[in-house]
């Protein structure tokens, strides 16, 4: 991992390579130092998913119904009751596990598929990669949103096809990244050195491209796992996103409008959105920042 | 450049071309038609067979899938757009109602956008790591991430609970009542500019900061120009190039904040069409509504792409 300010020290240790690197540990805390924000984001990512894996088990059920409908917040129930008596709290919380998974599913398959239509394209050249990038700028083209609406209207709505549309659109915006950083490592004389000795596309793919692209798929990851959890929210409050009884936070927002003077049902599930959105923004920022000095501070 | 230009709007038949296929595609992947939603209420599996063929042939889905996209492209191309299959009213008809008033707030939206997102990110660059770089920077981290139709909730329910105001309903035609109308479409034009400005504002600053680490805005320091001379006529104009790629971002981040603001504020516009179809499986509007949208998306980007040689002579001369 490059160094945005290498002091003195650390740049013998670059030049020379020879010397042992300062122990993992006193890099991480070192980094974390450079980059309050990014800390601070990450500190706001690691409570969430916290949150999300044993969140439930604390608050504990998110689905039991209850007489007590729609109470504000108090010491019974700390975040309130929904219309159903369910204890909104325990809802909030589970919100962020279907969000946190959500996302992460997401990620999964947007960058796998990049992944395959990326380096397919690169390496194929000619009219498979032309044929394919027109149809990514076609794709492009189109605000994410409307093309998700789209998508989720013919993959169904549950919550694994809006993962798999997430998933898509999240793979039409990385697939010229990949393409672009395949180009650049084929055109390495190591690569041409495989090849000579006949090695295969797919061991030169995945042996020699594939470990190059780290860095600048790992900027776009973190940056669009916010935006996952915006574009899930936005599907669920149009309505087109993950069905009742799932606790999606979208869903909890278009059900509070219509109880609005029971403002307690849309602040929270609101804080939360923000919250987790506001982490992963963060700590997006601050990785750009780490592997492209350029922008920094941007 | 005329080469590339040539070459660019040789490919822009193909690359709409492409785009009605897909979205015709997609569209007859759809499972559950709405022929279930006329004929048995929504519960699939309930309509009778005969019925059932009967509207799939008034439709035009009983013929192959290739015919019935060349129906379809031939209508489209002699301006026939087709009706909705659930209130049988003309798309057409539809559209030339809803394109104003989505073109109005679209409007709007870009002039509370443009000038706060390039506005608060040259103002943040000029004062680079001073308290109001950082106050700009902070809430603009802050405002990308609150979902903006969490915060159209809030605009409708606090002034409800405080003081029990509520913007004027039903929605009142420009034409009709100018004032109202404005009253209307002011708030929702806000909160669809509001996170676009922010990514705007962040790219300027980026930009500007560049740009005033050049040796010629030194020079024009050391000359004895004024700041307002410097930032402005020597910094934003070339600061202003690159902004130029994010105008097709612009009007798509536009469109998509519409889609949300016109359904909760109940605005009868384009977006609001879209989502309604949606909901209801009218497949003809959402074919529609995406080779529209689809084409004009493709052309501003194009026109983007092709404008860049005209305010960099450096590209021009490539």
């Amino acid at each position: 991992m490059r160094n945005p300010e290498p002091n003195q020290e650390q740049l013998v240790f670059d030049v020379y390579g020879m010397v042992e690197q300062p122990p993992r540990m006193v890099r991480a805390r070192r980094l974390l130092r450079q980059h309050p924000l990014g800390a601070f984001g990450l500190l706001i990512v690691l409570f969430v998913i916290f949150i999300a894996a044993f969140g439930p088990l604390i608050a504990g059920d998110a689905e039991r119904i209850s007489p007590n409908i729609l109470y504000n917040p108090g010491s019974e129930y700390l975040f309130g009751t929904d219309r159903l008596g369910r204890d909104y709290l325990a809802r909030v919380v589970a919100g962020a596990r279907l969000s946190m998974s959500l996302a992460i599913g997401a990620m999964a398959i947007g960058v796998g598929v990049a992944l395959v239509l990326g380096m397919v394209s690169a390496y194929a050249k000619g009219a498979i990669d032309l044929f394919l990038q027109r149809i990514i700028d076609m794709l492009l083209a189109f605000p994410g949103l409307v093309l998700l609406l789209l998508l989720s209207q013919v993959i169904g709505r549950n919550w694994q096809s809006v993962a798999l549309g997430m998933g898509l659109i999240f793979a039409v915006s990385m697939v010229r990244i990949v393409r672009a950083s395949t180009l650049a490592t084929l055109a390495e004389s190591y690569v041409e050195a495989a090849q000579l000795i006949g090695a295969s596309p797919y061991r030169i793919l995945w042996r020699h491209v594939l470990p190059n692209m780290g860095p600048p798929l790992l900027i776009y990851v973190t940056a669009l796992l916010g935006g996952a959890i915006l574009f899930e929210g936005a599907l669920s409050f149009l309505g087109l996103g993950v069905p009742p009884p799932d606790p999606s936070w979208g869903r909890m927002l278009t059900e509070a409008r219509t109880l609005w003077n029971y403002p307690h049902l849309s602040i929270f599930p609101g804080i939360a959105m923000t919250i987790a959105v506001l982490g992963f923004n963060l700590v997006g920022d601050s990785i750009r920042d780490i592997f492209d000095p350029r922008m920094r501070g941007a | 450049m005329r080469n590339y230009i040539f070459r660019r709007l040789l490919l822009l038949p193909l690359t709409v071309l492409l785009l009605s296929i897909f979205v015709f595609g997609l569209i007859r992947l759809v499972p559950g038609s709405v022929i279930d939603a006329r004929l048995s209420a929504g519960f699939p599996g309930t309509a009778d067979a005969d019925d059932r063929a009967k509207l799939e042939a008034h439709f035009g889905l009983d013929k192959p899938v290739h015919e019935q996209y060349l129906t379809w492209i031939g209508q489209i191309f002699t301006g026939d757009f087709g009706a909705s299959w659930l209130t049988k009213e003309e798309i057409l008809d539809n559209f030339g109602r809803r394109m104003p008033v989505t073109v109005e707030l679209l409007l709007l939206t870009l002039i509370i956008y443009i000038p706060l997102g390039i506005g608060t990110g040259v103002w943040s660059a000029i004062r680079q790591n001073r308290a109001d770089d950082y106050g700009i920077r902070l809430v603009t981290i802050l405002f990308l991430a609150i979902p903006n139709f969490w915060l159209a909730t809030l605009v409708i329910v606090i002034p409800l609970v405080l003081w029990g105001y509520a913007p004027p309903v039903p929605y009142v035609q420009l034409w009709e009542d100018p004032g109202t109308n404005l009253v209307q479409m002011i708030v929702p034009a806000a909160i669809a500019a509001l996170a676009g400005a922010a990514v705007l504002g962040r790219v300027a600053r980026s930009e500007m900061l560049e740009v005033l680490r050049q040796d010629y805005v030194r020079t024009a320091y050391a000359k004895g120009l004024n700041e307002h001379v410097v930032v402005l006529r020597h910094s934003l104009r070339n600061a202003m190039i690159p902004l130029i790629t994010l105008i097709g971002l612009v009007f798509a981040n536009g469109v998509a904040g519409a889609v949300i603001v016109e359904q909760i504020f109940a605005i009868p516009g384009m977006g609001r069409y879209l989502v309604q179809a949606l909901l209801t499986n009218d497949l003809p509007v959402v074919q529609v509504w995406m080779l529209i949208f689809g084409t004009s998306f493709i052309l501003i980007n194009l026109l983007v792409d092709l404008s860049y040689g005209l305010f960099d002579p450096r590209i021009r001369f490539q």
